[in-house]
């Protein structure tokens, strides 16, 4: 993801549904103690089924310590400085996976049903099309049917299912679900009108 | 656990080769390897091995804990390399990554089954319980070998990747569950 590009997009006022503001941002070094915050937030449940353990502060530590917004970009949601949203867009500079990214995303149960998954999601979806990504992955355990819905309402395609390959927070084995988009290469950007 | 390498083994045509965790001094060992990969095969491996710069952050970011390479050597000459790659953190912790290349000229030779049978040990000993291989879709002979060793097929990603040419391929998803081994009952 271009630096320029980034300083172009962000930060963005988004308002959802309810009439809550949000500035959606690149998330920065000086983002630590409010993102320790929003993920001692998630419901223990819902930590469970993510791909890493973000209770443990080292997690959150070690992505901040090497930021590449050309490997990993994280979009932040936030409301009144608290961030209530974390969408991630990782990408590979080489190899024969050069083209795909994948897209993860959490969000404040306080600020669900709101909308803020959608446009998240669809910032990512524009911001992949308009780096040239022609596919977008997204690997959801097959229990948050919720989730797997809003992505089948992006057009997301469930394109295989791993049968008891993760193993989550509590030591159980859960089938992984990968969901695949054909981005749109003929995506307008938003930046496009005016 | 590493204290079993370096290992001598011999091939099928008695072959002798030695097995060894790789080290930094093998940088250009293992590039002149990749060298003697034909085209048609490097076009089917993740990453661009003929490039030099590939193979040097390989060697510069070496981390037993990440990545752990075993190569086989005849006369200090490397001719295969079999990589377990692992996560520290995350739902996939217990899954062990299997990536495999041998010098076209020791193919057949049983050198590949001996390296991944080297791998499932490694694995075991590391309190993994999946080996997971990823292979595109027209690397028919590899598929055959790999379903040979044990691993299933447990996906097909349709077009999903693409090889050096740039066409797009299938990616197949093989997994090899790594069973607990059973104590010796003793009478």
């Amino acid at each position: 993801m271009n630096e320029k590009r980034i300083e172009d997009r962000f930060p963005k006022t988004i308002v959802l549904k309810d009439g809550t503001k949000v500035v959606l941002k690149a998330m920065t070094h000086t983002d630590r103690d409010a993102l320790h915050q929003f993920f001692s937030r998630v419901p223990e449940q819902d930590r469970k089924f993510l791909k890493h353990d973000v209770s443990k502060k080292e997690v959150i530590d070690s992505w901040l310590k090497d930021i590449n917004y050309g490997r990993v970009f994280p979009m932040l949601a936030e409301v009144d400085g608290k961030v209530v949203g974390d969408a991630t867009l990782h990408r590979r500079s080489s190899g024969w996976l050069k083209h795909v990214a994948e897209v993860r995303l959490v969000v404040d149960p306080a600020y669900r049903h709101k909308g803020l998954g959608s446009h998240l999601l669809e910032e990512i979806i524009m911001l992949a099309a308009d780096a040239g990504v022609e596919k977008l992955v997204a690997e959801i355990v097959a229990e948050e049917r919720a989730a797997i819905r809003a992505f089948q309402r992006f057009n997301f395609e469930q394109v295989a299912v791993l049968p008891g390959i993760v193993k989550d927070q509590n030591g159980r084995y859960q089938d992984l679900v990968v969901m695949v988009l054909d981005v749109p290469t003929a995506f307008v950007p938003d930046w496009f009108y005016f | 656990m590493f204290k079993r390498y370096p290992k001598r083994a011999r091939l099928s045509d008695r072959t002798q080769v030695t097995l060894r965790l790789m080290v930094k001094k093998d940088q250009q060992a293992l590039y002149e390897f990749f060298q003697r990969v034909s085209r048609e095969d490097r076009l089917f491996l993740r990453d661009d091995v003929s490039k030099p710069a590939t193979v040097q952050s390989w060697v510069e970011e070496l981390d037993y804990a990440r990545v752990l390479p075993l190569l086989a050597l005849v006369d200090g000459r490397v001719v295969g390399d079999a990589t377990l790659h692992r996560r520290v953190h995350g739902w996939t912790r217990h899954l062990g990554k299997v990536r495999l290349v041998i010098d076209p000229v020791y193919r057949q030779k049983g050198l590949g089954s001996l390296l991944i049978k080297e791998l499932k040990e490694i694995a075991r000993g590391l309190k993994l319980e999946r080996l997971v291989v990823e292979l595109m879709g027209s690397q028919q002979a590899a598929l055959a070998a790999f379903r040979q060793l044990g691993f299933e097929r447990a996906a097909v990603l349709y077009r999903h990747v693409k090889d050096r040419a740039g066409r797009p391929q299938d990616l197949v998803i093989l997994i090899h569950d790594l069973e607990e081994v059973p104590e010796p009952v003793s009478f």
